[in-house]
């Protein structure tokens, strides 16, 4: 029996991860991770945000070499671990964001650098045309391979590049979160793909939160947490509950005070009223008291983040007006809602958080400094202020004079809250907090909100995790891509509820 | 998260904290001092007319316009952008002062006119930087052909005469020192004190770090590009008077690749392309080496021609040494050590 036979048969794996271990700094991204996948199965994989889906995804890709273990794809090693090695060995990966050229044509990009040839190196492109619809129909899907993909829909773009890793005999198709952007009904459409693609023996790993579409689809699911599998079974031995059991594994109530109740006569702080941006965020108002702690949630797509940049002055609502702070000041820039006392937290704290470069001192005064109308600053008086905030916050440094790069996520958090701390705000958007941050941060975080609030402060949290957001919110805003947004009660939160109305992190 | 734990951090303090400090600030510079000692000593050792008085003064007046223009260039840097028109400005303005003057205007009009003109074309450039976020590259490029266009028109093709004008400030002395030097001197301590106490020379490195924290974090963006590229440009003004003196003549040409050479100077002094980095003192030496340079290449005899090769092979090693620093084996090794052993790092 040759090879080709054997792993048609399911007899050699499709994907092997053996002992797989990567570090980054001070965490463990993966750690001694295992993982089978055979031929002609669909696997979902799930876990909390920072469980270590996304460094497996790239280690099978070859994006990133492990410091240990290896990967086997379909018997042959990952060697040397490069995404053209990995491609070569039939590994296709359909990333959050679209991997698509605008500009081209679709025949070009399912065709992405095989595009037939004619003799003296010009495009075939009749033959182009002719091939790229060929292998559209393989996949299912009728689109005019002339047309130029930066004006399709998400859902038709996904599909080119489903075509494209088809016409390439992919053998291992991982596809991370790719309903995020899609209806009802695309999604529908994506399963039987991903089904046609199973009869044909192509193993898939389907990484998704919205577990919903894991029953509905998947032949068995692995769950991560910690960088570790906690378990794999196959999809009709499992229950919901006990899903989400596994995935957020030790729970941490009671490590956190209860809440307050929220205060009822509480001023106003932040008013947002009928804001719409693009077809993303359709209408959504929200009023946050001082002591009151606001969470939002909803899936990739569900105007989350435009919504916590709208707050933060960062963007402009296309309709709807946002005031904040003390007067209800209008906001239209984050100098302007910085002046009015807003402390804005982004999602992506390396980017838009920090100053990877610049020392401690520089990140902590930065706001402050923004704000006031000294032309001078005086260096020791401010090394003062980054000291004082480092040893309140207990951030984990050997002073102010290191650069924020070289420290790690809960204690980059904690600088950038000293920033604001500062600068004296008393509204805070905070968008994913805590995202990739370890536990003992994470607690110290929690409990700094919880103070805050209980001085006066308004917060808004944007969070996708559960346990997060029944820890800290009195009331809860979900934002959701096809239908409108909901207010929950903090009485009505249990991550159950969350997961059944669909709004997947 | 406990890899920084107690004992380690404490550790780290000791050597990071403290006493590395000023030691980093000097050892990132040594190389390029290294280098200028290495220049002067060998024109020293091959010709007695080097170390003079007499040479040493002409020395700084040949590099008073570049380290003039370099210094507004590190501000720039310091925020990730640059500007390329600014030799070309620079000689239009020396052609704009030698016309005045040949219509019998005075020194301090010339001087006004000149930093006004200035002023107004960095302040136009920076709000179309910073309101319609036009990249600098192109846009500073198409001014410096326009500058450069207008300076040719208005002196009608050749150097216009102006002789007596600015003599003193070209090639005079104040208090037995070179004036050119001593405008220089002023301007570099006046952009390092901007660059190290104001609020917009932190501002400027903020926004050279992370243009998107910076914005985030309440930093009026636009405006700090807009103050930068004036400032800038000032300095430009105050370059064309010291080279209208200079060379006793407007020229269309005089300024021709000073932009290059001031971006050159900034960056072997430790400024990025990429922003946030570059100190004045650093710029001072990266003139003063390119400067030296050029000065001993003329006293040994070596064709001029040789001048731009020279510039050319010492900014082309200093990026090769940084990158091997920054990137290389060394590097490499060091940061898997630092891994290995959980020492803190930084990210980059």
């Amino acid at each position: 029996m040759s090879d080709e036979e054997r792993r048609n048969r399911g007899e050699v794996p499709a994907l092997e991860l053996q002992g797989v271990s990567k570090r980054y700094g001070p965490t463990l991204a993966l750690d001694d991770l295992r993982l089978t996948l055979a031929a002609g199965e669909i696997r979902g994989l799930v876990g909390e945000n920072g469980a270590g889906k996304s460094s497996l995804i790239k280690a099978v890709a070859g994006a990133m070499v492990p410091d240990v273990g290896t990967v086997t794809i379909g018997g042959h090693r990952l060697t040397p671990p490069t995404p053209t090695v990995a491609r070569r060995l039939g590994v296709s990966v359909l990333f959050q964001e679209r991997q698509i050229a605008p500009d081209l044509s679709v025949a070009e990009n399912v065709l992405l650098g095989a595009l037939p040839r004619r003799q003296w190196g010009g495009v075939d492109w009749p033959n182009a045309y002719r091939r790229a619809a060929t292998e559209l129909e393989r996949v299912g899907i009728e689109l005019d391979p002339r047309l130029s993909a930066g004006r399709l829909t998400p859902a038709e773009q996904q599909s080119i590049e489903i075509a494209r890793a088809i016409s390439r005999d992919a053998r291992v198709l991982i596809m991370d979160e790719p309903t995020a952007a899609l209806s009802g009904t695309e999604s529908e459409r994506l399963f039987s793909l991903l089904r046609n693609a199973r009869e044909r023996g192509v193993a898939v790993l389907y990484v998704s939160h919205h577990l919903p579409e894991i029953f509905e689809l998947v032949d068995s699911v692995t769950v991560m947490r910690d960088g570790r599998v906690v378990a794999t079974q196959p999809i009709e031995t499992v229950e919901l509950d006990r899903l989400v059991e596994l995935m957020f594994g030790r729970s941490l109530e009671g490590e956190v005070a209860e809440l307050d109740e929220a205060p009822v006569d509480g001023e106003v702080l932040v008013q947002a009223d009928h804001l719409v941006v693009g077809d993303v965020l359709r209408d959504v108002s929200l009023d946050v008291r001082a002591g009151e702690i606001v969470a939002v949630t909803g899936g990739v797509g569900s105007g989350r983040r435009e919504l916590a940049r709208c707050l933060a002055g960062a963007q402009r609502p296309d309709r709807g007006v946002v005031r904040v702070g003390r007067g209800l000041r209008r906001v239209r820039s984050p100098h302007g809602a910085a002046r009015a006392g807003v402390a804005f937290v982004p999602e992506d704290r390396k980017r838009e958080g920090v100053f990877l470069e610049l020392d401690l001192t520089e990140n902590i005064n930065v706001a402050t400094e923004a704000l006031h109308r000294v032309p001078v600053v005086r260096p020791r008086r401010r090394r003062g202020i980054s000291d004082r905030w480092i040893t309140r916050l207990g951030v984990r440094a050997p002073g102010s004079a290191i650069p924020a790069g070289a420290l790690s996520g809960g204690n980059q958090q904690k600088v950038i809250l000293g920033r604001w701390l500062e600068a004296g705000a008393r509204v805070f958007v905070l968008d994913e907090p805590t995202a990739g941050i370890d536990i003992n941060a994470k607690l110290d975080i929690y409990e700094l909100l919880k103070d805050l609030a209980a001085a006066g402060a308004a917060l808004v949290v944007f969070s996708s995790d559960f346990e997060e957001i029944r820890l800290l919110a009195h009331r809860v805003l979900v934002l959701r891509r096809d239908k409108g947004p909901t207010w929950l009660g903090r009485k009505a939160l249990s991550e159950r509820s969350l997961f059944e109305i669909g709004v997947a992190p | 998260m406990s890899a920084l734990a107690g004992g380690e951090a404490a550790k780290a303090k000791a050597t990071s904290a403290g006493r590395r400090r000023l030691p980093k600030a000097l050892t990132s510079l040594l190389p390029l001092a290294l280098a200028l000692i290495a220049v002067g000593a060998y024109a020293t050792s091959q010709t007695d007319l080097f170390l003079t008085s007499q040479n040493l003064s002409t020395l700084v007046q040949q590099i008073a316009v570049l380290g003039v223009l370099a210094a507004g260039t590190t501000l720039l840097l310091a925020a990730g952008m640059f500007d390329l028109s600014i030799g070309a400005l620079a000689a239009l303005l020396s052609v704009i002062g030698a016309k005045l003057a040949e219509g019998g205007s005075g020194e301090l009009t010339i001087l006004i006119v000149c930093l006004a003109c200035a002023l107004l074309a960095g302040a136009l450039t920076g709000s179309i930087v910073a309101l319609l976020r036009v990249g600098p590259f192109i846009l500073t490029l198409g001014a410096a052909s326009v500058y450069a266009s207008l300076a040719l028109v208005v002196a009608g093709g050749r150097p216009v005469p102006a002789s007596d004008v600015f003599a003193t400030l070209g090639l005079g002395e104040w208090f037995g020192l070179p004036s050119a030097g001593i405008v220089l001197a002023v301007v570099l301590l006046l952009a390092a004190l901007l660059l190290r106490y104001a609020r917009l020379g932190r501002n400027a490195y903020a926004v050279g770090s992370s243009e998107d924290t910076a914005f985030l974090a309440g930093i009026p963006v636009a405006r700090v590009k807009i103050a930068l590229f004036s400032l800038s440009s000032l300095l430009v003004g105050i370059g064309g008077v010291i080279l209208l003196g200079r060379l006793g003549a407007g020229d269309p040409v005089g300024g021709a690749g000073l932009e290059l050479q001031a971006i050159a100077a900034a960056v072997l002094g430790g400024a990025s392309l990429g922003g946030g980095r570059g100190s004045i003192l650093g710029t001072m030496l990266g003139v003063a080496l390119l400067g030296t340079i050029a000065n001993a290449l003329t006293l040994l005899g070596v064709q001029a021609f040789w001048q731009q090769f020279a510039y050319g092979m010492v900014l082309i090693i200093a990026v090769i040494l940084t990158a091997l620093r920054e990137h290389g084996l060394l590097a490499h090794a060091r940061r898997t050590l630092d891994t290995r052993l959980g020492r803190l790092r930084p990210a980059r």
